[in-house]
């Protein structure tokens, strides 16, 4: 087994490997640290120390050492890191190809590339989740009978559902690898507005736009889809005053981000696009205008008089004053799913690497200051309409130690 | 009926499936003639259908058999809504005249139909490229002497 490192313009790429065992570059070659690395430090119930947390790093494209992903208890010691990031992405068919996801990477090099302020995201909001073998849907008439098309899916997104962050702030790191066995691929890494900066969408009712304050950074621009998150509104219609007097926690606190981006060149042209939605059951937070923040926390509600035990509530006892960030809550954010839906690419007369600023945008076929290298198969599927179904929607990602933040 | 390709549904489909033949005798053994027919098949909401058409010719290896060898060379046709699919095609199979009356034989037949280089198409363009479709036929058939 042998793995040769070449250094091109500054970059640090796998050059080849051998044997059943992916080999990929040494993080101890780092030339530094990302701003990603090192943030997270145990909190009073984790027992795993920040140097274990650590020792779980990966090399990026730049060079730097980035955060990856860790399972919630280290094997090695047992200790708990409290948090989790998903699913194991060396599972992945498509592990060997991409290697470990480094977290915060189009953060890192979001003002190199031109954007005018930095967008930095905590540790533990990055999720992964993948599925092989996804069988498509094509919605074209007729394209159903015929066609029978499968993907390999691994996806990362920073989707923090703890902290006011996403009630105002729009800017969500995505890291988006998809292989079909029609030619359809592309492993894009961008800085990805959802929604309208500074402002949700109730989760209940998406017609429902709820200002928050002011983003951060102000000047993150509008994106297509949403973030809709649940308000006290959702809660009050469907946990606390349900017309037919049943509480519903999945309806009312079940968190929506729903992405639209799309990787284009410089001309403009969109070369590869997505659309996935990335759903959270059970998140530590609700929208409340009149709390600190905007920050309302579900576990509260356990204790509301008739919701004891009641639903999701079942197992919480009323004589125990839970906290939010209780590992015995049920509100800690570790049922996700994601909605594949679209991918399209436009990009038949290639190349497959294209460089762009963390934000998807001005694509080029050479790399320029704060780009980041996608790849994007020299295909056009503009013939028919590739969509995936959810995957995940029956994992939970919890785990002994796990609590919000999370 | 199955398509085949990297993106081909890989389930064979059953439906039902006619055909008509016009011919004469070219010697006493060897018939010769056009055919035609079609397949279908009610694929959840879509209806797939397979048409084909060409010249035909069955041999009698023995003139006292019933056994005969057949051979065509034609065109097939793939529609699905509007998922298209058309290129030649090749047949060959085999059948057993049985005397019904003496005008006219029944008798029964396996035939393959293949065809491949073809491409599935719709109203924008190419779906998929080297496309196959083979049917198999198991039918029964009468034919006036």
């Amino acid at each position: 087994m042998s793995a040769k490192k070449i250094a091109l313009g500054g970059m640090v790429v796998l050059a080849a490997s051998c044997g059943d065992d992916p080999v990929f570059p040494d993080v101890s070659l780092a030339v530094g640290d990302a701003v990603s690395f090192g943030v997270w430090t145990p909190g009073p119930g984790d027992t795993c120390s920040a140097a274990i947390h650590d020792s779980y790093a990966t090399l990026g494209p730049d060079g730097l050492r980035y955060p990856t992903w860790h399972p919630p208890i280290d094997p090695g010691t047992g200790c708990t890191f409290g948090h989790e990031h998903g699913r194991n992405p060396s599972g992945s068919d498509l592990f060997r190809d991409v290697g470990p996801i480094p977290f915060g990477y189009a953060n890192q090099h979001l003002e190199a590339g031109g954007f005018g302020a930095p967008r930095n995201e905590d540790h533990v909001g990055h999720k992964i989740e993948w599925e092989n073998d996804v069988v498509m849907n094509v919605d074209d008439e007729g394209a159903s009978a015929a066609l029978h098309i499968t993907c390999d899916v691994l996806v990362k997104l920073h989707q923090g559902t703890h902290s006011p962050d996403a009630f105002t702030n729009n800017m969500h790191e995505v890291v988006y690898h998809v292989r079909c066995t029609d030619r359809t691929g592309f492993s894009v890494t961008v800085l990805s507005p959802i929604g309208t900066p500074g402002e949700l969408v109730a989760s209940c009712d998406r017609d429902r736009h709820i200002p928050a304050g002011v983003a951060n950074p102000a000047i993150s621009p509008d994106g297509g889809g949403k973030r809709a998150i649940p308000d006290a509104a959702c809660v009050q219609e469907r946990i606390l005053n349900p017309s037919d007097g049943r509480p519903r926690f999945d309806s009312a606190l079940r968190e929506s981000w729903e992405m639209s981006v799309s990787v284009r060149a410089a001309n403009g042209r969109s070369l590869a696009s997505f659309n996935p939605y990335f759903q959270v059951f059970d998140p530590s937070r609700f929208f409340d205008g009149g709390q600190a923040n905007g920050l309302a926390r579900p576990i509260d509600l356990c204790y509301v008089a008739g919701l004891e035990g009641e639903d999701r509530c079942e197992g919480v006892s009323p004589t125990d004053t839970l906290s939010w960030n209780d590992p015995r809550s049920p509100f800690k954010g570790v049922r996700r799913f994601v909605d594949v839906n679209a991918n399209r690419i436009r990009n038949a007369d290639g190349p497959s690497v294209w460089y762009t600023d963390a934000l998807g945008r001005n694509g080029r076929t050479e790399p320029f200051p704060g780009s980041i290298r996608q790849w994007i198969a020299a295909y056009d599927n503009e013939h028919y309409d590739l969509h995936g179904p959810q995957i995940g929607r029956d994992r939970s990602y919890d785990a002994p130690g796990v609590h919000a933040p999370n | 009926m199955l398509l085949s390709c990297t993106v081909c549904d890989p389930e064979r489909e059953l439906g039902p499936s006619v055909g008509v033949a016009f011919g004469t005798y070219a010697d006493s053994r060897l018939r010769v003639g056009l055919e035609g027919g079609l397949w279908a098949n009610d694929d959840g909401e879509v209806r797939e259908s397979v048409y084909r058409g060409g010249i035909v010719a069955q041999l009698h290896p023995r003139p006292d058999s019933g056994l005969h060898l057949v051979a065509g060379l034609g065109w097939s046709g793939y529609r699905a809504e509007l998922i298209t699919y058309d290129a030649v095609r090749l047949s060959l199979g085999a059948g057993w005249d049985l005397p019904l009356t003496e005008g006219w034989v029944v008798g029964n037949r396996v035939m393959l139909d293949a065809a491949s280089f073809g491409s599935l198409q719709n109203d924008v363009g190419e779906v998929a490229s080297s496309v196959g479709l083979s049917v198999v036929t198991l039918g029964l058939y009468l034919r006036r002497r």
